[in-house]
């Protein structure tokens, strides 16, 4: 019997530090393009970031709550018709709407969580997508001269905030972006997150234990609609012109979501932001090139979704685990420290 | 002689080894029991014998053939049935229905409807009911009666009197011989010993994955088995 | 306005929505998958009668001879090579990977055949109706007999499911998979089976949608969530409850497009929001939903 003299419990290891700095030059650098004059690279920016704050809820979603949407456009869109009725409608200034918009959307997400949580598993996919059908439809229909009904509006900028339009938003996006990450990790380290996993891995199990499982999945649901609907304010802020049948397209919206998770790694905090770094490299590669038609950069995309789907489960992110197990940005599991030996909390 | 013989085996599942080392032997037209307590890995020796878990070393001779490499419907056209633990009838089909997939396998041989309903004649009444609306002893009878019904030269049955009265357990403890007259042999696996024991040849009692005893069972004391099943004050 | 005319036709659609679901229901029930490519299956079928019509010049009620046994073979192959390892796993690669194959299968058919709507020309028989009532009531001859079809493919695919031998052995799937492997059912070609009977029943659908109206490469997901409302409507595990959850939905959009032709897609949606708050478990459901 080896008697335990020196024992200690951390998350953090070193090379979670050095991870950690490295993403935190690429932020300085985002920063620095933000303040700066090329508006090229400064929409570039707002995209990644507003897609990186899109694929992390979808990620809390589905990855962590074990809540599999595929409607996460409805938000994209009632984030950009509410950041309407607020700027163009009561007349707010259009950066500080960008909050106040998302509040609003977190409060409709209600009801219609009410709804789709009447479903399970796959229903609940195709249930979030009717909700958000619904939505559009609604939209679409709403004569309104605020929401211009199916031909959509415009987001009116006054003339002193016309100039610096691009660098304040790009601020705002880059801000929105850190702290959806951020939070999705300080969630998961909070009791909430261990709640959240335990119910994904076993809700029975959970529920034996007092977890209140609905209750958990439902705030989680309600959090990712307002973060969702947050980064959807700010990029309509860079792109002005909104109509519904592109507002709550699931084609541009959650499919591409989808396809960063999966590539990045479902169920990590590392992987949706890997994956929307590696989708925009792509996209951004492939648009420059006459071979990729739209058609054939979709049909590509959804035969990597299908292939990672099916034979790399962990993505991009699982497969460098495995080279590297000790690899991680954002550290969720406590360390045992038993003097020079390291136990994890699977007891690897 | 011999019908099935279990030499060294180990088994689990995935990373997790449940069996160590096991060897068994059971003759033709004979009924033995395995004993032993909660997770002692009884329905796993069943499960791997059926066929639905990793061997992970170790032989089973079925009627002289290794049949170690074959799918569980394999098995089951040599004639080795399983009657699972918690009973696991198909809850949608109807008891007639029910017997129906239990001879999917087309395997010939002295069991149909007719016969299964003459020994349980609890279920002849019930034919059209659907098997979720039976009540537990039904349901138990109809686990064994589908497991007939593919005409079986070995039977497995995994806690049989799990959950069920004392009273529907002896009627079905009664049954039981009329299934050894056809020939059938019976591997009982059982947490409650003194049914299984006194219905058998020769026992086997398991504790954490290994063989802690055996013998015929007018052999064994209880004190032994005490020991053996409970794994305390055990010289060794 | 004519609502009893309105409800006529809702009835006739309905038909055919339910004809859209069956294939989900079956696959649902016996395998748990839910296909999110499923609508897209139905178009690519339309787009491949289309293509045998214009390059043979015979009449699309042919093409179905020749649509119909290629897509039992893309069923089992799909089965094989795709839905097999994703049966049982956790249900969001299921889900990731059925998009993904939708994405894909859109996009090749709108690489292929453009985005132009398409249609497969039934001749003087889509024109010929019955007159009731006064006039009042027009019944299209071609939307009444696809009606009688799809009545009759529930009632041969219930049959098939309740008296037949591999329809005992599909409820027995369903309800337990590991048992009915130890009894000597072989899942895998059960399951090849189901999804043959799901895409087969899908390509007819959209192979009569098409004689009615244009389709094209982008319709896959609308019949997608048509088929999901049928189903849910009506209560999973049913096929006559999905038969007349087509049917509330399909006179739920009529009488929607009486009101306002833009709010034709809304009230279907609507009445499925209602049945799933009112009665999650649909119409003819025995079961909660899990």
């Amino acid at each position: 019997m080896t008697s335990i003299q020196e024992f200690s419990v951390s998350r953090t290891t070193v090379t979670s530090r050095i991870c950690q700095s490295v993403l935190l030059i690429c932020v300085f650098w985002m920063l620095f393009i933000a303040s700066g004059d090329n508006k090229a690279s400064q929409g570039k920016i707002i995209d990644l970031c507003v897609f990186i704050v899109l694929a992390s809820m979808w990620n809390l979603l589905t990855g962590f709550s074990g809540l599999i949407s595929i409607g996460q456009q409805a938000f994209v869109g009632l984030g950009a018709y509410s950041l309407i009725v607020l700027a163009n409608g009561v007349g707010i200034n259009i950066y500080l709407a960008v909050i106040p918009s998302a509040i609003i959307v977190a409060i409709i997400s209600i009801p219609l969580g009410l709804v789709a949580f009447r479903l399970r598993g796959g229903y609940f996919a195709i249930g979030t997508w009717v909700i958000a059908e619904v939505v559009r439809l609604i939209v679409k229909n709403n004569q309104s001269s605020v929401i211009g009904a199916g031909t959509g509006t415009s987001l009116e900028v006054p003339e002193s905030l016309k100039s610096g339009r691009y660098q304040v938003t790009t601020f705002i996006a880059i801000a929105v972006a850190v702290v959806s990450v951020v939070f999705v990790y300080l969630f998961l380290r909070s009791r909430f997150g261990l709640a959240l996993q335990s119910v994904r891995d076993n809700e029975t199990g959970a529920r034996s234990l007092g977890v209140d499982s609905y209750r958990v999945r439902f705030v989680v649901y309600i959090v990712a609609s307002f973060f969702t609907s947050l980064a959807a304010a700010t990029y309509y802020i860079k792109g002005l012109s909104v109509q519904p049948d592109a507002a709550f397209n699931i084609g541009s919206w959650t499919a591409p979501i989808i396809v960063m998770v999966v590539i990045g790694g479902i169920g990590t905090i590392e992987g949706p932001i890997i994956g929307a770094v590696l989708y925009y490299l792509v996209r951004d590669f492939v648009s420059k090139n006459e071979f990729f038609s739209d058609p054939t950069f979709l049909i590509l995309t959804g035969v990597v979704a299908l292939i990672f789907a099916l034979f790399v489960k962990g993505g991009i992110w699982g497969l460098l685990l495995k080279k590297f197990p000790k690899l991680t940005i954002f550290p969720v599991k406590r360390r045992l420290h038993i003097q020079n030996f390291e136990f994890d909390q699977r007891g690897n | 002689m011999s019908l099935l013989e279990v030499r060294n085996l180990s088994a689990g599942y995935g990373q997790f080894q449940a069996l160590f080392d096991i060897s068994l032997n059971l003759n033709e037209g004979a009924a033995i029991a395995v004993i032993g307590a909660n997770g002692a890995g009884k329905s796993t020796l069943l499960k791997s014998i059926a066929g639905v878990v990793d061997v992970i070393f170790g032989e089973i001779i079925f009627d002289g053939e290794s049949i170690v490499n074959l799918q569980p419907h394999e098995r089951l056209n040599r004639g080795i049935a399983l009657v699972p633990e918690g009973r696991r009838i198909f809850r949608s089909l109807t008891v007639d229905e029910n017997l129906s997939i239990g001879a999917y396998s087309r395997r010939q041989g002295v069991w149909n409807r007719e016969l299964v309903y003459e020994v349980f004649p609890m279920l002849a009444k019930l034919t059209d009911r659907r098997a979720d609306n039976l009540s537990g002893g039904e349901q138990q009878a109809l686990a064994i009666g589908r497991a007939l019904m593919s005409n079986p030269r070995l039977l497995l049955l995994d806690e049989v009197s799990l959950g069920l009265a004392p009273i529907v357990v002896k009627k079905l403890y009664e049954i039981l011989p009329r299934i050894r007259a056809t020939g059938c042999s019976l591997i009982y696996v059982e947490q409650d010993t003194n049914q299984a024991l006194s219905a058998s040849e020769y026992a086997y009692c398991l504790l954490e994955g290994q063989v802690s005893l055996e013998g015929k069972p007018s052999d064994l004391s209880r004190e032994q088995i005490a020991s053996a099943y409970f794994g305390i004050g055990v010289n060794k | 306005m004519n609502w009893f005319n309105a409800i006529i036709q809702g009835v006739l659609v309905g038909g055919l929505y339910a004809m859209y679901a069956t294939g989900l229901s079956v696959s649902f029930g016996v395998m748990r998958l839910v296909n999110l490519a499923h609508g897209d299956l139905a178009v690519g079928s339309a787009f491949i009668a289309s293509t045998f019509c214009l390059a043979t010049g015979l009449s699309p009620f042919l093409a179905i001879f020749v649509v119909l046994p290629l897509s039992a073979l893309v069923g089992i192959g799909l089965q094989v090579a795709v839905f097999n390892r994703v049966v049982g796993v956790d249900p969001s690669y299921q889900i990731v990977a059925t998009f993904g194959l939708s994405i894909a299968i859109q996009n090749v058919l709108l690489q292929q055949y453009a985005a132009n709507p398409r249609a497969l020309n039934i001749g003087e028989f889509g024109n010929r109706s019955l007159k009731l009532v006064g006039d009042d009531v027009v019944i299209g001859l071609f939307p009444l007999s696809r009606f009688v079809v799809a009545v009759l493919v529930l009632v041969l695919l219930s049959l098939f499911i309740g008296r037949t031998r591999i329809g005992r052995a599909f409820r027995a799937t369903s309800d337990d998979p590991d048992i009915a492997r130890l009894m000597g059912v072989n899942i895998r070609s059960i399951y090849a089976v189901a999804f043959a009977i799901a895409v087969t029943t899908v390509a007819l659908a959209g192979i009569f949608n098409g004689m009615q109206t244009q389709f094209s490469a982008a319709d896959g997901p609308a019949l997608l969530i048509y088929a999901f409302e049928s189903v849910i409507i009506g209560g999973l595990g049913s096929l006559w409850g999905t038969l007349c959850g087509g049917i509330i939905l399909g006179i739920a959009q009529t009488i929607g497009a009486e009101i306002d032709p833009g709010w034709k897609q809304l009230i279907g949606h609507l009445v499925f929001l209602i049945v799933l708050l009112v009665r999650p478990m649909g119409i003819f459901g025995k079961d909660e939903l899990r």
